[in-house]
């Protein structure tokens, strides 16, 4: 995309970002018994969010990952947890772009699209490779059973685009939610909480030919460059409010004579936070510019999840007890980083990974 | 023949010697802190003390800290009002507030109470390393929950009210939880008061005292009292003049029951949510002069300066224990788990891992035992007096000094005679002139602020590394690593930010070092 093109978008969903996600509504949407904010869902699908990386002649944005990056990016300057419901509903819709089968593409894809801009819209979510799911194939049919962990708002989406991986082969099902012996057990997460995440029971749960929507290994990897990639937005979103918040809090704070933002041990800190989310956000703007390719949005991922963990328990620290409080926003912020270094990998196995496949070994398939 | 003799007397010697057994007596202790081997060949009965406190916790936590604190953790989070109302919660307070060494079953928080007052006698390190570092790797929630009531008293136990301390005995005595609850924090400037130089900068507040007829009269709000919604008594820092905070300070004893005493709100925690951290408001509360700890202006350098030296330590070792909770948890996370057809844990980067926890969980925690063993030796000195009254005749003492004819007659006269200026005056003299000299309170903040920032950005650091070499399945609240995590948070910044801890460690160790080497040769040329 174009400079302008990113700057009218960016500039854009900063609006919505700024007027739908206020504070309160924020720190409301973080607690674990309020319901699933639907109203900005439906809000974000009116404005096509819910549809960034679809072709437009399905009636998709076709952002590319710079545009998907900086929409997310907003959207987790005001709630990661909400970008995160973004994040997954798009990269679920990956694996069904690649569709030529017009029933198929009927059956999973078009009722997303065109629930879109309904009151209700219908979602879906991404599952990656997991070792407690295992696949049997009989004849024309397929049985799941086992545990996926780790799955976002699978209570309320009606759609899992699910990666199985058996020796070696990637196959990727489309399995409506309301299918026979599928058991959701949502769980107590530590961050992303607006997008509730869930345990997911597979009780010989069966499919037929028409649920494979993919069988090869570079749908997954491009899943998986628009995860890394969002995720790093989210990481990099998290970091600009801790910073944000920070610099505002320093700013008004009295201590020893002086507001502390003229401490130099403050002002250290905000340095660190400033210099590294410049850092990441170039790291993200080369990895999107050259497609993700080879490990560079796992480096964007990695870089900025790490960056995102420091820079928010920096931002707790400044504000002191206030910070440590639900009321000001900023704790949200460390829990969501921490989130944002382990999905979809843990930062420090991935770097181990992608040694060991820099060394020779096999391309290694998550989770 | 008389070789042979001696050879025979010799071979006795052994044999008896080889009777007593080995000389080093291996415990689960010992293998935490290494010291106490040799403090145990000077001091058998005080590693006896450590070991025992140790024990009576370590059941504690496995029989009801470790089950119980995630449930409460959600709990917290669903209402944070729900400490009075809910029994099982006082059930848990009352179970843990007996802990104790004594035969005297009623209830007490873990602790220093001489055993003439039927209270452990532990010292500081007994206390700290088994008390607060074993329940803290369960749940820094309950550790805070009974040790604040520590952090509240001191102030009391520093001014040596020995009638007000009677007081508070009586009522344990009785079944009754009588909490005291430590509030000092200003609602605009939290670490202000915690250094006297940054509480006379202040710009601003939020409490007003003021001297009337027989007493103060205290107005307005003090921020983030630990237990202050569940608290019988709350110790207050205040001051009689904005302009010289620190010179008129005073340090107030309340009782929670006081006309114009409120609590304001809960405050919605990240972590450590066994315990309410509330909003305290005075609203014209009348303190009578026998409640003002100590004479006026010297409120802030023992109820501050002191009170916070002796406890930073005690925070110290919750970090720790925070750390050491990861650890543990972490270390049989990498036993179970399978990897490529091998356990977790014979992976070299899990082992280093786990080596570079294990280190700096012993650093700091030798870091904690350096303060603990400065404070032994000043509690030691206030406790030696009563050690000279036989063990026998503790219980009989006991008797009559908590007899309930007697205790209100006994109490009351106790309250005029170390009520008064005139003894207050000579306590505060004698205190800091012979027990707690300066020197000794400079080494305590140094040294007890020392390790405190480096407990906590430890727990931290390794509550991250951990979840993060655990992974996406395992961040479910399924070994409770995230809510350490969000605990250790707290440690950061309670009981003065890290910031201004390590100012405080510069304050009162780096600016009296003495200078060694001769700078004036050095010009550049």
């Amino acid at each position: 995309m174009k400079e302008e093109e990113i700057k009218t978008l960016r500039d854009s969903v900063r609006e919505f970002a700024i007027k739908e996600l206020p504070r309160d509504i924020v720190l409301e949407i973080d607690m674990p018994k309020t319901p699933f904010p639907w109203g900005i869902i439906k809000k974000g699908g009116e404005l096509g969010y819910l549809s960034m990386v679809l072709p437009e002649r399905d009636g998709g944005q076709e952002l590319d990952l710079e545009g998907f990056s900086v929409v997310l990016e907003e959207f987790a300057k005001g709630s990661a947890g909400v970008a995160n419901i973004f994040l997954v509903h798009n990269v679920a819709q990956i694996p069904l772009m690649s569709l030529t089968d017009r029933r198929m593409r009927d059956q999973f894809l078009t009722p997303l699209v065109e629930s879109m801009r309904s009151d209700r819209p219908k979602l879906a979510t991404i599952i990656f490779p997991q070792p407690d799911i295992s696949l049997k194939s009989e004849r024309d049919r397929y049985i799941i059973s086992g545990r996926a962990d780790f799955v976002f708002n699978a209570r309320n989406v009606d759609l899992f685009t699910m990666f199985i991986e058996t020796d070696g082969e990637v196959r990727c099902f489309a399995v409506p939610t309301d299918t026979e012996g599928i058991v959701v057990k949502e769980v107590y997460a530590l961050g992303l909480r607006a997008s509730p995440m869930a345990l997911v029971e597979f009780n010989n749960v069966e499919l037929i030919e028409d649920n494979l929507v993919a069988t090869s290994k570079e749908v997954l990897e491009e899943s998986l460059i628009y995860t890394n990639i969002g995720v790093a937005s989210l990481a990099l979103g998290v970091a600009e409010t801790g910073y944000r918040y920070a610099l505002d809090y320093a700013k008004q704070r009295y201590q020893a004579g002086t507001e502390i933002i003229n401490h130099r041990h403050i002002r250290r800190m905000l340095g660190d936070m400033f210099v590294g989310i410049e850092t990441a956000r170039s790291v993200i703007s080369r990895a999107c510019k050259e497609g993700g390719n080879g490990y560079l949005s796992d480096v964007a991922r990695i870089s900025s999840a790490d960056m995102a963990m420091s820079a928010a328990t920096d931002a707790v620290q400044v504000h002191g007890g206030y910070g440590y409080m639900h009321d000001t926003g900023v704790e949200i912020l460390m829990r969501d980083a921490e989130y944002c270094q382990v999905y979809p990998d843990s930062t420090i196995r991935r770097k181990i990974d992608i040694i060991a496949e820099e060394a020779g070994a096999d391309k290694k398939i998550y989770i | 023949m008389s070789l042979i003799k001696a050879l025979k007397v010799l071979e006795n010697t052994v044999e008896t010697v080889l009777k007593l057994g080995p000389l080093y007596k291996p415990s689960l202790v010992k293998t935490f802190f290494p010291r106490l081997d040799w403090i145990e060949r000077y001091d058998p009965q005080y590693v006896e003390d450590v070991e025992e406190s140790f024990r009576n916790v370590r059941e504690y936590v496995d029989k009801y800290v470790v089950p119980n604190a995630i449930e409460y953790h959600k709990k917290a989070e669903e209402d944070r009002y729900f400490y009075d109302k809910d029994p099982k919660y006082w059930e848990l307070m009352k179970t843990g507030g007996l802990l104790r060494r004594g035969k005297e079953d009623y209830y007490q928080m873990l602790g220093l109470w001489p055993e003439l007052f039927g209270g452990p006698g532990l010292g500081a390190m007994a206390t700290t390393f088994a008390a607060i570092d074993e329940m803290s790797a369960g749940c820094a929630g309950f550790s805070v929950a009974f040790n604040d009531h520590w952090l509240g008293l001191l102030p009391i136990i520093l001014t040596a009210r020995y009638d007000i301390i009677y007081d508070i005995l009586a009522e344990e005595r009785n079944g009754e939880i009588a909490y005291v609850a430590y509030a000092i924090t200003d609602t605009t400037g939290g670490s202000d008061a915690e250094d006297a130089d940054f509480y006379n900068m202040a710009k601003e507040f939020s409490l007003d005292v003021e001297k009337v007829e027989g007493g103060y009269v205290l107005n307005g709000t003090r921020q983030f009292t630990s237990n202050g919604y569940i608290a019988k008594y709350i110790t207050v820092l205040g001051h009689l003049d904005h302009k010289r905070p620190d010179e008129t300070s005073c340090f107030f004893f309340v009782p929670t029951d006081s006309e114009g005493f409120s609590c304001g709100r809960n405050e919605e925690k990240m972590g450590q949510r066994f315990y309410p951290t509330t909003v305290t408001n005075f609203d014209h509360v009348f303190v009578p002069d026998e409640y003002l700890l100590g004479p006026v202006g010297t409120g802030f350098y023992t109820g501050g300066t002191v009170t916070l030296a002796a406890s930073r330590a005690g925070v110290a070792a919750i970090g720790t224990g925070i750390a050491r909770g990861v650890y543990e948890r972490f270390l049989e996370y990498a036993r179970e788990t399978e990897i490529n057809g091998h356990k977790l844990i014979d992976e070299n980067d899990i082992q280093m891992a786990l080596g570079t926890w294990q280190r700096e969980i012993h650093m700091a925690r030798q870091g904690y035992m350096d303060s603990c063993g400065l404070l032994d030796s000043v509690f030691i000195g206030i406790l030696e007096p009563l050690k000279l009254i036989p063990e026998s005749m503790n219980s009989m003492i006991r008797e009559v000094l908590f007899d309930p004819v007697v205790q209100p007659i006994l109490s009351s006269i106790l309250h005029k005679i170390m009520g008064s200026n005139a003894c207050k005056g000579l306590i505060d003299k004698v205190w800091y002139d012979y027990v707690m000299p300066e020197d000794m309170v400079e080494r305590l903040l140094g040294y007890s602020s020392s390790a405190k920032p480096f407990a906590g950005d430890m727990a931290v650091r390794i509550a991250t590394e951990a979840l993060n070499l655990m992974g996406p399945r395992y961040s479910t609240y399924r070994q409770g690593i995230e809510k350490l995590l969000c605990d250790a948070k707290l440690n950061q910044i309670y009981e003065g930010t890290n910031q201004v801890n390590t100012i405080a460690s510069y304050k009162m160790l780096c600016t009296k070092q003495p200078g060694r080497h001769d700078t004036s040769e050095v010009v550049l040329k």
